[in-house]
């Protein structure tokens, strides 16, 4: 017997705009320029942000609270808070949306960062705290439901989000991973509520409503609410990124009537609008794993969480490192969002956000530029740790002063972009790339010119095996991190 | 009809000498027809004969200057074994390959079965030779398909292929593809921790290769595309595993390429590969039927392959792989496109996983070779086309 079909929607519209850095800095622009770590236009991209994409998004969302629809906001910390800083005025029409009775905020990390990632859940805490705060002074309610985005989560970070008083979970249902599993019912996980997002259907508005090529093109709403209605589950949960709606001219237009027309569309298929908080006491249809989904466990970065290739990897190491060496706080946590990540990929944008695209080089430019910062950050900061030497032996490495492993014949593809990563890589480098460098020195060269460390480079310069080596490296290592903790 | 007795004929076995992909799909189907009937197989190897998992093994060693004297040979010992164990006579007598083609001959007023795996037409690329071994292998090939009462090709191109090579007409031809054990091929790992032991990267993406180093296969189209590939993404590295006489010279060319070549590699080292690989990639200019792409759909990985023979008919496109023309640009812009979306390369693999279970699963393989049997021995397989399918 077939299921029914749909009778809920939940639309969730989810405001993001990080602090990018600077992609044009070089690496002595940090002493001569202070503000040189975040990108230099980020005010006036936040305002393109603003104009383009949030409010004609929320002029739909106000024409579905109008005519009495329910609607979900995923507004970020970051965002929140350039706007009350730089953009009074318009800060005061997202509030207003806020403290509406139909609409429901949905908890996040303040940074939307990938603070789920690290080993120590205090920092994701603090964050998802933070962002809940924000937004209870702001609305006067606290939010309900969590959401983890991009996959950024994992088993062990349930307990700490039921402690923090909330009711259930948001995450992707993404159908390449969901193969056997309907998305539009509630799942339970550690006996807390999950509520998985329809990515297909999200993407359907999100990435394939302006494709031309699609063989469902022109999508109208009508067509729209007859794929919700004829969908099985219980409630179906869309998320849209306010960034589909930058568009221009006749596309912009077509779409945000698309938008507009869609509560009546649903309505005249019998599908009603509902918050994610109504649908979280639905009995669960079965307990899932959140590894089923591609979510990572502590320690282990697996390839479909929002780390996927090396320079990610990279980043992320030295971002995880530069917690006790960067003593500007804001500064490290501004560096931990996710868009960060997604620029160093060569493909983003999944489940109702924007696809997006990069060639090689420009995600190695971003990843350039990420060190960068990185490593400004942490120099800024040096002198007030308790060991400068041993926080310049520790701190990563943009790809200029890098060691970049090679066989003699060829490069082998990875870069160590810190001390840290460097030993990671001495355990399993081939013996032929070891004794390469080691017969010209290189290793103890680098050491002492670049991390400023002669007595461990005098100790590498006398090894003959990768793993003495490595052994060698994370001894000094644990020396130099209490020399400053 | 009661259990049959059933000798088979191929020069190679799991058990013994193993040269390719020919091995597994004998030594399983004997297995698999082993469970009901009494089957006994002939083929190379040394020491004495013995029965593994219900199969009596019969072994010879021959020799011979040229491959046809040495597969000449090959079957008049395989013969001698065969009429110590012809009482009561086998009830069907089935020949994998041209290499016991003189047997065949000899046997011909018996209830024969020739299954083509290949034909020396697609092994040489799907290129005519004019030198004499070729045209020897082909005589035999085409002459075996007329002698036996029945064919078996493991997929529709070879069936096409031995139409029009050599004349053996659709009525008398079933095609049957091979069968898998796909719990063989899948091994829970962690892959990072298998790219480390050969110095890659766990992150970096790894293209697989596997299979022997010869035209047929088409591993010099993979090299002219590795380039091509790194363009667009640098981190990829690539594992080509495997021997033949093209290695020498392939080596050459990549040696500024992450490449690395591991040359014949054991079994147990083959599916930490295969499972640690993100990507298969089979740049086959023919290939009758594509062992390893049924493999790589085992370990749940995508594979990229040509759009040629067993390849093209078993891969849906975008659906559980990628097919290419048989073209380097073209092999480097599919490892290319599907190597960027781990998301999409793993649904792939998880997709060709479900048609291994449905389709390729030994069980139904030897249901369809048992059909071929009982019209072989009720006589009614020249009538009509075969079914099994």
């Amino acid at each position: 017997m077939n299921e029914p079909g749909c009778r809920r929607l939940c639309l969730e519209l989810s405001i993001h705009y990080p602090y990018f850095v600077e992609t044009r800095a070089q690496r002595e622009d940090v002493f001569r320029e202070e503000d040189i770590i975040f990108s230099r236009s980020q005010k006036a991209d936040f305002g393109k942000y603003l104009s383009r994409a949030v409010l004609p998004a929320m002029d739909c969302i106000f024409s579905w609270l109008d005519s009495g629809e329910s609607v979900s906001l995923g507004v970020s910390g970051t965002v929140i808070e350039q706007l009350i800083t730089e953009e009074t005025d318009r800060a005061a029409v997202l509030l207003d949306t806020l403290q509406h009775p139909s609409v429901e905020s949905i908890g996040q990390t303040y940074y939307r960062s990938v603070a789920g990632l690290f080993p120590d859940p205090g920092e994701f805490i603090f964050q998802v705290s933070r962002h809940a705060d924000l937004i209870e002074d702001l609305s006067g309610r606290r939010p309900g439901v969590f959401e983890a985005n991009e996959f950024v989560f994992n088993s062990a970070l349930i307990d700490p989000i039921r402690d923090l008083g909330f009711l259930a979970f948001y995450t992707e249902g993404s159908d390449h991973l969901l193969s056997t599993m309907n998305p539009n019912y509630v799942y339970s996980c550690h006996n807390f509520p999950v509520l998985l997002r329809n990515c297909r259907l999200s993407e359907d508005i999100a990435q394939r409503f302006h494709d031309h090529t699609w063989d469902r093109f022109p999508l109208t709403a009508e067509t729209y609410a007859r794929w919700v209605a004829e969908t099985p589950g219980d409630c179906i949960h869309i998320r849209l990124d306010a960034g589909v709606f930058s568009t221009t001219g006749d596309t912009a237009r077509s779409f945000e009537e698309f938008i507009c027309r869609l509560p009546q569309a649903l309505h005249s298929h019998g599908v009603a609008t509902v918050l994610p908080s109504s649908v979280i006491g639905d009995p669960p249809r079965k307990v899932l794993h959140l590894e089923e989904l591609g979510m990572c466990a502590p320690g282990t970065v697996t390839a479909l969480t929002g780390i996927h290739n090396m320079h990610q990897q990279s980043a992320f190491w030295c971002l995880e490192d530069a917690r006790d060496l960067i003593i500007d706080r804001e500064s490290w946590r501004r560096l931990q969002s996710i868009d960060h990540f997604a620029r160093m990929a060569f493909a983003s944008g999944s489940c109702g956000r924007g696809a997006m695209w990069s060639t090689s080089q420009e995600a190695y430019d971003y990843f350039s530029a990420y060190l960068r910062a990185l490593a400004s950050c942490e120099e800024a900061c040096r002198d007030e740790t308790r060991s400068p030497p041993a926080a310049r032996a520790l701190q990563c490495q943009p790809p200029e002063t890098a060691f970049h492993f090679h066989s003699g014949f060829r490069f082998t593809g990875y870069s160590a972009h810190s001390l840290q990563e460097f030993s990671r890589f001495l355990e399993f480098i081939p013996d032929e790339v070891f004794q390469y460098h080691q017969e010209r020195m290189d290793f103890s060269r680098w050491i002492s010119g670049v991390l400023g460390d002669d007595t461990l480079a005098g100790k590498i310069a006398r090894c003959t095996q990768s793993s003495e080596a490595a052994h060698l490296v994370q001894e000094r290592i644990q020396e130099l991190w209490d020399l400053l903790r | 009809m009661g259990p049959l007795k059933i000798a088979q004929f191929c020069w190679e076995s799991l058990h013994a000498v193993r040269e390719g992909g020919l091995s597994p799909a004998a030594t399983h189907l004997a297995e698999v027809l082993g469970t009901e009937h009494e089957v006994h197989f002939f083929t190379r190897g040394e020491g004495p004969d013995r029965i593994i998992r219900n199969v009596a093994y019969h072994f010879c060693q021959p020799e011979g200057d040229t491959i046809i004297d040495y597969c000449q040979d090959l079957s008049r010992k395989l013969l001698q074994k065969f009429h110590d164990a012809d009482t009561p006579p086998f009830d069907i007598i089935h020949f994998h390959d041209w290499h016991c083609s003189d047997a065949l001959e000899r046997l011909q007023d018996r209830r024969t079965v020739m299954s083509y795996h290949s034909t020396e037409y697609g092994r040489n690329g799907g290129n005519f030779g004019d030198w004499p071994e070729f045209q020897a292998i082909s005589a035999r090939e085409w002459r075996c398909g007329h002698l036996a009462r029945h064919v078996v090709t493991v997929s529709r191109h070879t069936e096409t292929e031995i139409m029009w090579l050599y004349g053996i007409p659709e009525r008398r031809i079933t095609v049957i593809p091979n069968g898998i054990y796909p719990e063989h091929y899948y091994l829970p790992l962690d892959p990072g921790s298998v790219k480390k032991r050969y110095g890659i990267h766990p992150l970096a993406p790894l293209v697989l290769f596997i299979g022997r180093l010869v035209y047929q296969k088409g591993p010099d189209l993979l090299v002219d595309a590795i380039p091509q590939v790194l363009q667009r993404r640098w981190d990829v590295q690539f594992i080509i595993a495997g021997k033949g006489d093209m290695k020498r010279d392939l080596e050459e060319r990549c040696r500024a390429l992450p490449v690395q070549f591991t040359g014949y590699i054991p079994d147990e080292e083959y599916l930490q590969l295969l499972n640690a690989c993100d990507l298969v990639v089979i740049p086959s200019r023919n290939e009758p039927f594509g062992l390893v792409l049924t493999e790589a759909w085992s370990a749940e990985k995508c594979a990229v392959a040509t759009d040629v023979g067993g390849l093209a008919e078993n891969i849906e496109d975008f659906v559980d792989g990628i097919k290419v023309p048989v073209r380097a640009d073209s092999l480097a812009w599919g490892i290319s496109y599907i190597i960027e979306d781990p998301v999409r390369i793993r649904a792939m693999g998880v997709a060709g996983k479900r048609k291994v279970l449905s389709r390729f699963n030994w069980a139904r393989i030897g249901r369809m070779m048992d059909k071929v049997y009982t019209r072989v021995i009720s006589g009614t397989d020249d009538g009509s086309r075969g079914s099994g399918r």
